[in-house]
């Protein structure tokens, strides 16, 4: 019997959340879902940030964070940044999932994708996410059809027809959502035609694939749904239970609105299990969820981008399929996870620059797990771009539809406010992929630029809070006590948070309970607030009560959960501190510390086989994390008596070690490239492609090698700089494999002397940097090197020894021998002290 | 077993009335009640009509068409009715 061909049905239904789905499953109401779960897994989705539609679903798409993926929002900078665009499907800069499947022979469908405007060639079929979208002011039989909306062109004509105009729809498609439609007034007009504007475009994404799945020839076809999400933002409010605020003629109107379109969904999916056999993977999966209980806000903030605050850090995810384990859940999945997942189940190999990995736990077999260095080597397709009147008219449809704000979008200054907002999301990505130093780089700036702005400045307090620069912390509370006014909460959060990192607990403590006790209703971000601090002060009890309370705002907080068991462990509660970190993990699965403090647990209940369990799983995700290590080591030794394991551990770092590579490091110019060429003289090899030529600013060559730039994501290259030098910026000393050994030499150049230099380099180029690019330069370097100096300080397997560039520079023979004395490497000193080049020092 | 959304309510006197509200896109089309049976591959198409036409376009593509197919645009269901009263 011949193996059947793999195939992949992908639907997006946008902020669906278990909260909502469960009572329904419960109540027979989902049926079909109910049958897919039982036949697959299912587990929760962590999101990203920020939470905005066209950036998360493209990290679906692509396996990778949005400063990779190139999609920073609802728009971005055409013609040189002078003019705004629509995002669209050029934006993409990296390969989607669909198009590594077409580079393998596989045929794909795409319905709905955001962004997928304009339709690109590829092999299948794609209706772009604007084919559906009715502009207010069309009528149902006047419908302009948009262009390049279908690949291929000869589609156009029926999918077209199958489009669903809202005008079309009516009573007897509304009443299934607002059974009490005879209380309904004038005024809920508008209400009521957003809702048929949104199951119009769910019937017509619904039935263009339904089309295409039934005429052509597929092996993946992805479909997103949008309706829940907008369904939500308009109605969750009525949604039960009633909210004190809502009026309660409006919510016997609305309130069973939700539930209906949750139930229109799985009709939908009904007839998709219908269409595919037993032999297709099916996943269903959210972007994010949505909050549907105490969470809903009151009112949001006059800000872009607000309705994101009402969405849920938590989406859902469900798959079923060949090998896919049955009736399981599965813990730690995140939007990046699905890329890598589906290329594994068809065969195929994980991008090492993705950020995302293969769900393994849902396979009932392990499958082999292959990788590639990229697949974007071979280049995107050439897409064409979109004219000025398209790209108007997609823009007025974004701002019709409401995601962007209308306005002139001509004049310069509103060029660079959109612009800058999209800079910010940029910076909240990295901030997501705790890549601090790149956000705080574009925060500082648009702090700069925008002094007034509040929601910069906070975030600029956040990424401080997160580095642990408190007294630049302290400066930034100066600078937002003169924008802010003296009762401001935010203000009164973050200064919380100076005092906490300044380990003034009481202090900060007093500050949160005061702030929660002027606000009117429940708070949950401050009850954790409050809880975490009680924590430092060892005050368990207190600490519980609060992030039980917690946990009543924001239920299936794995964070408190995870307090709860820190609080219970301190109490001495161990089956509690069980419980509780139990649950934690069960729904943020990648926390190595809760797994840690799990593992304490279960060794105080005298557990030492889950224990060990818990402590390796810590390590799997932490390998640095010493703690661990020395927990297993002390539990080989005395509980479980495994002397073997626990010389096996004591040795693991030798035993492991790849070899010692000579890293030089430092700032860049602060005299790396004249280290290298050193240590080339004195006799020791270098790893470097020399593809950067030598110039003016480096005339014996700048020693790089390419492929060391893309550390952060493959750090393989790093093996062939056994018993070599290779130079790496301090930056990227952090993605250092951790089974070599490593002698740094540490270039030290003062900060002011290295921004010269830097800006000496770039006037050469003829890219002169802009005032606001260098605001805060020398701070950030000055940070940059510090970090990686404490960073390589507490590693094991790192030695390091710190140069100053101008000592090096007085041609000290002491000097080297120290040098040679430190690698421990046979070296001439002479030759190495030739290399010194007193016109290095033209920048001084 | 098909689940039903909310039940089409028997009394369709205000179907007229609501449709004033959502002019705003025109509707031009009342539906009719009993849509023709058509082998559509549904376990119970007589069950899914009877709870509503939203079960009929959840179809997909066969169920949009086949609710095009049947469907009465207003303006001949509202002469139908003035010939009814001059009878």
């Amino acid at each position: 019997m011949t193996k059947k061909k793999t195939k992949f049905l992908l639907l997006g239904w946008d902020s669906a959340d278990w909260k909502v789905i469960n009572p329904l499953i419960d109540k027979g109401q989902m049926p079909a879902l109910e049958r897919l779960i039982n036949k697959g897994v299912m587990g929760n989705i962590a999101t990203l940030d920020p939470p905005l539609s066209p950036m998360l679903w493209t990290s679906i798409a692509t396996g990778k964070y949005a400063f990779k993926h190139g999609v920073h929002g609802f728009l971005e900078g055409k013609e040189n940044q002078t003019k705004i665009g629509a995002v669209t499907t050029k934006s993409i800069k990296t390969k989607t999932v669909w198009e590594i499947l077409n580079q393998n022979g596989f045929k794909t469908n795409v319905v709905g994708w955001w962004p997928s405007h304009p339709a690109a060639p590829l092999d299948g079929c794609l209706v772009s996410n604007f084919h559906g979208k009715a502009p207010k002011d069309s009528v149902w039989n006047d419908w302009p059809t948009i262009s390049n909306a279908v690949y291929p062109a000869d589609l156009e004509e029926k999918l077209n027809e199958l489009r669903v105009h809202p005008g079309e729809l009516g009573m007897e498609q509304l009443v299934s959502f607002i059974p009490n439609y005879e209380l309904l007034k004038e005024e809920d007009a508008n209400f009521v035609n957003l809702l048929l504007a949104d199951i119009a475009e769910c019937l017509t994404v619904h039935s263009t694939s339904t089309y295409l799945a039934e005429h052509t020839d597929w092996d993946f076809m992805a479909v997103y749904y949008n309706a829940i999400d907008h369904i939500s933002h308009v109605f969750m409010k009525y949604h039960s239970p009633k909210l004190p605020w809502i009026p309660q003629e409006k919510f016997d109107i609305y309130h069973t609105v939700i539930e209906a379109a949750y139930r229109f969904h799985d009709l939908m999916l009904e007839r998709w299990l219908e269409l595919v056999d037993d032999h297709c993977h099916v996943m269903v999966l959210s972007d994010h969820g949505f909050h549907s209980d105490e969470m809903r806000v009151k009112e949001l903030p006059k800000e872009p981008a607000a309705i994101a605050r009402e969405h849920n850090y938590l989406g859902m995810l469900t798959l079923k399929g060949p090998n896919i384990k049955q009736d399981e859940l599965i813990y730690g999945s995140s939007l990046l996870d699905i890329t890598p997942t589906i290329l594994s189940i068809f065969g195929l190999a994980v991008g090492k620059d993705m950020d995302g990995k293969v769900l393994s736990s849902a396979y009932d077999h392990p499958q082999e797990l292959k990788v590639v260095n990229t697949w974007d080597e071979k280049g995107k397709l050439n897409i064409q771009d979109l004219s000025q009147f398209e790209n108007d008219e997609l823009i007025k449809q974004l701002v019709d539809l409401g995601y962007v704000d209308g306005g002139n979008f001509e004049s310069p200054e509103q060029v660079k406010k959109l612009l800058d907002e999209n800079n910010f999301y940029l910076a909240r990505s990295y901030f997501d992929a705790r890549k601090y130093l790149e956000a705080s780089l574009i925060a500082n700036r648009l702090c700069a630029d925008y002094p007034e702005n509040d929601r910069y400045q906070f975030f600029l307090a956040k990424i401080y809070v997160e580095l642990k620069e408190i007294p630049k912390l302290g400066k930034l509370i100066t600078q937002l006590e003169t924008i802010l006014p003296k009762g401001s909460v935010g203000l009164l959060v973050v200064k919380g948070k100076f005092h906490y990192l300044n380990n003034e607990f009481k202090e900060a403590l007093s500050i949160f309970k005061t702030i929660l006790k002027s606000s009117k209703s429940g708070n949950a971000y401050l009850e954790y607030q409050i809880a975490t601090t009680l924590l430092k002060l060892h005050d368990y009890k207190q600490a519980i009560v609060h992030f039980k309370k917690n946990l009543q705002l924001n239920s299936g907080n794995a964070h408190a959960m995870h307090g709860i068991g820190m609080a219970s462990l301190g109490l001495k509660k161990t089956n509690d501190a069980i419980d509780a970190l139990i649950d934690s993990v069960s729904i943020t699965y990648f926390n190595p510390s809760a797994h840690f403090y799990l593992g304490i647990a279960f060794k105080q209940a005298g557990a030492f086989e889950q224990a060990e369990q818990a402590f390796l799983v810590a390590r799997q995700m932490a390998p640095n994390m010493s703690k661990a290590r020395l927990e297993l080591l002390s539990l080989y030794e005395k509980e479980l008596k495994n002397t073997a394991k626990a010389m096996e551990l004591l040795t693991e770092v030798k035993r492991k070690s790849q070899g010692t590579a000579y890293v030089v490091s430092g700032l860049p110019r602060s005299g790396t490239s004249m280290m290298m060429q050193m240590l080339e003289a004195g006799g020791l090899k270098v790893l470097s492609d020399h593809l950067r030529e030598a110039n003016e600013d480096n005339p014996h060559g700048y020693y790089e090698h390419e492929a060391i730039k893309r550390l952060s994501s493959d750090n393989t290259i790093v093996y062939q700089a056994k018993d070599k030098a290779v130079k790496i910026i301090v930056n990227l000393l952090r993605f250092l494999p951790s089974n070599m050994d490593y002698k740094i030499v540490l270039m030290k150049r003062p900060v002011n002397e290295v921004v010269m230099s830097q800006d000496k380099m770039l006037q050469r180029l003829g890219k002169t940097p802009k005032a606001s690019t260098k605001f805060g330069m020398d701070e950030l370097l000055t940070q940059s090197y510090e970090q990686a100096k404490e960073f390589i300080s507490t590693q094991q397997n790192i030695s390091f020894v710190e140069v100053e560039y101008e000592k090096m520079l007085s041609q000290s023979e002491k000097n080297m021998q120290e040098l040679i004395k430190f690698l421990d490497l046979d070296l001439n000193a002479d030759f190495m002290l030739k290399k010194i080049d007193n016109n290095f020092h033209r920048n001084k | 077993m098909r689940v039903k959304l909310n039940q089409v309510p028997q009394n369709k006197s205000n179907s007229i009335k609501f449709i004033s509200i959502v002019e705003k896109y025109s509707s031009k089309f009342v539906k009719i009640e009993v849509l023709e049976k058509e082998n559509i591959n549904n376990p119970n198409p007589a069950e899914m009509i009877a709870a509503g036409t939203i079960n009929v376009l959840a179809m997909g593509y066969r169920g949009v068409e086949m609710w095009r197919k049947n469907r009465i645009p207003l303006s001949i269901k509202e002469e139908k009715k003035d010939d009814e009263k001059k009878d």
